[in-house]
């Protein structure tokens, strides 16, 4: 109903036509509905499953998938084989030489092209691969446990990997060199998860086990610019005021999920004492958007993914077995996808189909599309007196049958 | 309305459904719900509700049912399948039971099936619905991947179970592992002895009783009769004791045909006797041969006491493992049989002594199963004569032996009750050492004199009789010969106790008119303390009058009198109207036909007060006390 008033709006010109493509996708978004299409699931007890997913950011063709057995796959998105199988395009098993020891904690694409992606482990070694061959390349040895990385999505000045790692520091690799050359230290315990600007090519966030979410300058020798603070809504500058000494917590507890907004204007912060925050990223400001209440159960990195340019921009947030759909500035819930059976891991949005991907702890990876209008339903519909036969066999499973001898 | 109705009758027919604790659905009930559920989507809901309602009590016979029900519906109804799909964990978790923390309720057995049957389904329910439901195809995925859900063989078991079931199985393997290397081991190191014990035994037979088929018989019998060590006789023939003749042979041998022998016999011309000496088996012993027999018994001796024990063991062990050594089963089942085999032919044997009437103790010495010790009949003449004269020197009167005699009560009526106090009644007597006659025991004093000390002794009972400090019956006799001093150190005291019928009955005045007739001497275990009473029955105390007449009081207030059971039936029968109180506030349960899992078994009241902690804490101190104990009783028996 919404969209036949929005078209009537483009036609008078009250509305622009990229607002218009805007708003019809995220109707779209807002219902999303499981659909049968899924990776490539045995028939037999599956012995690995995807624990992390990426999807490459040129043409949004490609997913790639870390394994539970130290293995990755890359799929092909667009290619929908029989059987509601994405194509596969490549995997290594995990135990194959050259693959991971443990289960794959993050994957990353080369934010550039698809001619490079990056896995870490817990075995302390973050892997760089040609997808072509699918051959390790390259290799980082870190000293500590890895609990995420990632590149600049707009870096050209530089080609960085910053690394969490368990020892407190984020730790930047050059990619260039192949050496690491830079750590910044701060964190009090483990860091969790770093997320670059989308926006500016030398900022990074990280947060961490100590309840903080701060904002480094990678170019200076001082990097640390400011903490994320829950209690003042302006965040405390370690520049204006040295004598500080306790940093500022963004959370009540660990923090399991940030991530910028498409802009990089917004950052999203996801604790484990099940709030989800909104801070303005240049100023480090608590935004009073209330999502309401929300639970995790999980230490685990959790990914969640947010919509780019949509007219109100929606945040897929996995909570618990759940998939929450908001808007981000309102904090509006606009729906709730249960499918899974467990604790969801991450979330990952299809800019070009409008698919969402999920993948969670029940070893499931579902695919979600937007409901789709068909005529050809209606008209189904109708025709109820069919012969069970005749109908598709989806059709055919879903019909009534109560015996004859029940009245 | 009528859908209210409708709404209400499918909840009777639920709850009555779910609450039967029976194995199947009532088909008449069933058939009904689906009747009101075809009508319309909305009882499905309804139904739906119900159902979950059910599922969620805490009693496995209810989720059971409520569990069938879901079944036989998902079967039939897209709604209900919908329904269900989309609270598919919940389901689950109600009637599979895959947390750990939300188990199955009890009762076990009735959990197991449901969980069973619960597995089937959703089988079942894959395989022809999963292609409408994805959410169905993802959760049996999951069932499958992440909760170990085994649908191939129709299992559910939790992770932690299946562990513990590997476990267990590692564990009994590598314990059989090892008692079949045990063996092994056993075997290797035992089998060279036992070929070698049983070469003996059978050379050591072989010279004794020479096999028939090991060497040619020649005609002439004289040579294989000369050739014999043994005495090989047949039966009551060798009453002449004849050497070193295989008997009947010879025997035939000697008598030559007419001769008085012969005819004797009756034996005709032309007759055959056949003898199979296999089974002549008797042998004599003599001098020669005696040292072969002994080596003989030796060997059966460490055949049959040593060697087939352990072999018959390590049958008994191999036994459960017999896939896969049958080897190892083959050698010692052989070892066994030839042990066996020896043991059998040694008893066929039937060694018969030379002069076996005359020394009888001589021979009878070195067999092993004699006793040192003859039985001897209490009765016997001569025992009682040495009694008599053993008596006689130790000065015992008639009367006290008679009087120790007459203490064995003998008419069950005068048998003592348990209920009365023994000290009251039991004398003590006390007897001083023969010795010291002068020597008086405390205990005498406190008796009441009714019988005059005497120094008693009885030697029919033996001198089991004595508490001395020394057991031993041959330092006793020593102590009494040497007398005198000695006499002194042991004490000997007899605890006597004289029998007194007890003379008085309980005559507590029963329903029946009668008097109580039970015999007790402080209390009965009907009526309480014994208290003297009047022909009627009454006490005779006014203080125990009172003390009945509130007891009775008592019992009338806990059973008024119009709750006899046979009056309430009658009434029953007649009105329809059961006034029975219950007894104490427990509530009747609701739903008879469920089990009850309050109810506990005997075991467990057993086990709550047997394993209670103040038990335990009880038993360990008196353990402790025992262990602590033990070394000094040990040094106590060093003194004797």
């Amino acid at each position: 109903m919404e969209t036949v008033r929005s078209t009537e709006k483009v036609r008078c010109g009250q509305l622009s036509s990229i607002k218009y493509r805007s708003s019809i996708e995220r109707c779209l978004t807002t219902s999303h509905v499981m659909s049968s299409v899924s990776l490539d699931q045995k028939e037999q007890v599956a012995t690995s499953y995807v624990t992390y997913a990426d999807l490459e950011c040129v043409d949004y063709k490609y997913l790639l998938c870390g394994l539970s057995d130290g293995g990755v796959a890359i799929y092909d998105t667009s290619v929908v084989k029989e059987g509601s199988i994405y194509g596969e395009v490549g995997s290594v098993k995990g135990g194959q030489r050259g693959t991971h020891k443990y289960q794959v904690e993050c994957v990353q694409w080369y934010p550039a092209d698809a001619g490079l992606f990056s896995t870490s482990s817990r075995d302390k070694r973050i892997k760089i691969w040609d997808p072509n061959r699918m051959k390790v390349v390259d290799q980082f040895d870190i000293d500590c446990h890895i609990h995420h990385h990632q590149m600049s999505p707009v870096a050209t000045k530089h080609s960085l990997l910053a690394v969490a790692g368990d020892s407190g520091e984020v730790i930047l690799c050059d990619l260039r060199s192949g050496t690491s050359t830079h750590r910044l230290r701060g964190h009090d315990g483990a860091v969790r998860t770093t997320q670059w600007s989308p926006r500016v090519q030398h900022l990074i966030a990280s947060s961490g086990c100590d309840r903080t979410v701060r904002m480094w300058d990678v170019r200076g020798s001082h990097p640390f610019i400011m903490a994320l603070d829950a209690n003042h809504h302006a965040a405390e500058s370690f520049r204006r005021n040295k004598k500080i000494k306790r940093i500022p917590q963004a959370h009540k507890s660990q923090v399991v999920s940030f991530c910028f907004t498409h802009d990089g204007l917004w950052l999203l912060t996801f604790g484990r004492d099940g709030e989800l925050k909104l801070w303005n990223s240049t100023t480090g400001r608590k935004m009073d958007v209330s999502y309401g209440e929300m639970f995790t159960d999980t230490r685990r990195n959790l990914r969640m993914a947010v919509t780019p340019s949509m007219h109100p921009d929606l945040v897929f947030l996995p909570c618990k077995s759940k998939v929450l759909v908001l808007e981000i500035l309102t904090g509006r819930l606009v729906n709730v996808m249960s499918g899974h059976f467990s604790t969801v891991f991450g979330a990952l949005y299809n800019p070009s189909s409008m698919n969402l991907y999920t993948f969670g702890n029940d070893h499931n990876f579902i695919t979600w599309t937007p409901k789709i209008f068909d005529v050809n339903e209606l008209e189904e519909d109708e025709n109820r007196t069919l012969d069970l036969l005749e109908l598709p066999k989806r059709q055919r499973v879903t019909q009534d049958n109560w015996s004859s001898d029940e009245d | 309305m009528d859908g209210d109705r409708r709404a209400a009758h499918l909840k009777y027919l639920v709850e009555k459904l779910t609450t039967s604790g029976k194995d199947n659905l009532d088909e008449e009930k069933f058939k009904k719900i689906k009747k009101i559920c075809k009508q319309s989507d909305i009882y499905v809901i309804e139904l739906y509700r119900l159902v979950i309602k059910q599922l969620k009590k805490k009693h496995a016979e209810i989720r059971y049912s409520a569990f069938q029900i879901c079944d036989a519906i998902f079967r039939r109804s897209h709604c209900f399948r919908e329904l269900l799909l989309k609270d598919f964990m919940q389901f689950i978790d109600l009637a599979l039971g895959l947390d750990p923390k939300k188990p199955l309720p009890k009762p076990d057995a009735v959990a197991r099936k449901l969980k069973q049957k619960c597995v089937e389904a959703i089988q079942y329910w894959y395989d022809h619905f999963s292609d409408g439901y994805l959410t169905l195809k993802r959760a049996y995925s999951y069932l499958r991947d992440c909760k170990k859900v085994d649908f191939a063989e129709l299992t559910a078991r939790t992770e932690a179970e299946q562990q513990r079931a590997e476990e267990e199985r590692r564990k009994a393997e590598e314990m059989k592992n090892k008692k079949i290397e045990k063996i092994k081991r056993e075997l290797e190191g035992t089998s060279d002895e036992i070929n070698d014990c049983i070469t003996q035994f059978h050379n050591c037979f072989k010279l004794l009783i020479p096999d028939v088929h090991d060497f040619f018989i020649p005609l002439s019998s004289e040579e294989v009769g000369s050739q014999e060590e043994s005495l090989v006789t047949d039966s009551g023939k060798d009453i002449q004791g004849e050497a070193s003749y295989g008997g009947d042979e010879e025997l035939e041998e000697k008598a030559e045909y007419g001769s008085e022998f012969m005819r004797g016999h009756g034996i005709m011309k032309g007759t055959n006797v056949k003898i199979t000496l296999e089974d002549v088996r008797k042998v004599q012993r003599t001098e020669d041969n005696e040292v072969v027999i002994e080596n003989l018994k030796e060997y059966i001796c460490i055949l049959s006491t040593k060697l087939l024990p352990s072999v018959r063991r390590w049958e008994e062990i191999i036994q459960p493992y017999s896939a896969g050594n049958e080897s190892l089963i083959k050698t010692i089942i052989d070892h066994k049989i030839s042990i066996q085999n020896c043991v059998k032919r040694f008893e066929s044997l039937n060694i018969v002594n030379k002069e076996n009437q005359t020394v009888i103790k001589d021979i009878n010495s070195d067999s092993d199963d004699d006793d040192d010790f003859i039985e001897v009949p209490w009765d016997d003449p001569r025992v009682v004569r040495a009694a008599a004269s053993e008596a006689a020197l130790l000065e015992i009167t008639k009367h006290s032996s008679s009087h120790s005699t007459s203490s064995q009560p003998d008419e069950p009526d005068n048998q003592p009750s348990s209920s009365g106090l023994c000290h009251t009644s039991s004398q003590v007597q006390s007897g001083s050492s023969k010795t010291s006659e002068s020597y008086r025991f405390p205990d005498e004093y406190l008796s009441k004199g009714t019988s005059a000390p005497k120094r008693h002794h009885n030697p029919l009972a033996g001198l089991s009789q004595v508490w001395t400090a020394t057991a031993d019956l041959h330092e006793q006799e020593e102590v009494q010969s040497t007398g005198g001093i000695l006499g002194i150190a042991t004490q000997r005291v007899n605890y006597e106790r004289s029998w007194e019928p007890v003379k008085w009955a309980c005559r507590a005045p029963l329903k029946t008119g009668q008097l109580c007739p039970r015999k007790d001497r402080e209390k009965c275990p009907f009526h309480g303390p014994i208290v003297p009473r009047d022909e009627t029955g009454k006490p005779l105390r006014p203080e125990d009058a009172a003390r009945e007449q509130a007891a009775r009081e008592q019992y009338e207030r806990d059973h008024p009198a119009w709750q006899d059971p046979q009056l309430l039936a009658e009434l029953k029968a007649a009105t329809g109207v059961d006034l029975k109180i219950d007894k104490g506030r427990r509530k009747r349960n609701r739903y008879e036909n469920l089990t009850d899992l309050k109810k506990t078994t005997p075991k467990e009241r057993l086990a709550k007060k047997v394993l209670s902690k103040k038990a335990v804490r009880r038993l360990n101190v008196a353990l402790n006390k025992e262990h602590r104990s033990a070394p000094n009783t040990s040094s106590d028996f060093r003194f004797s």
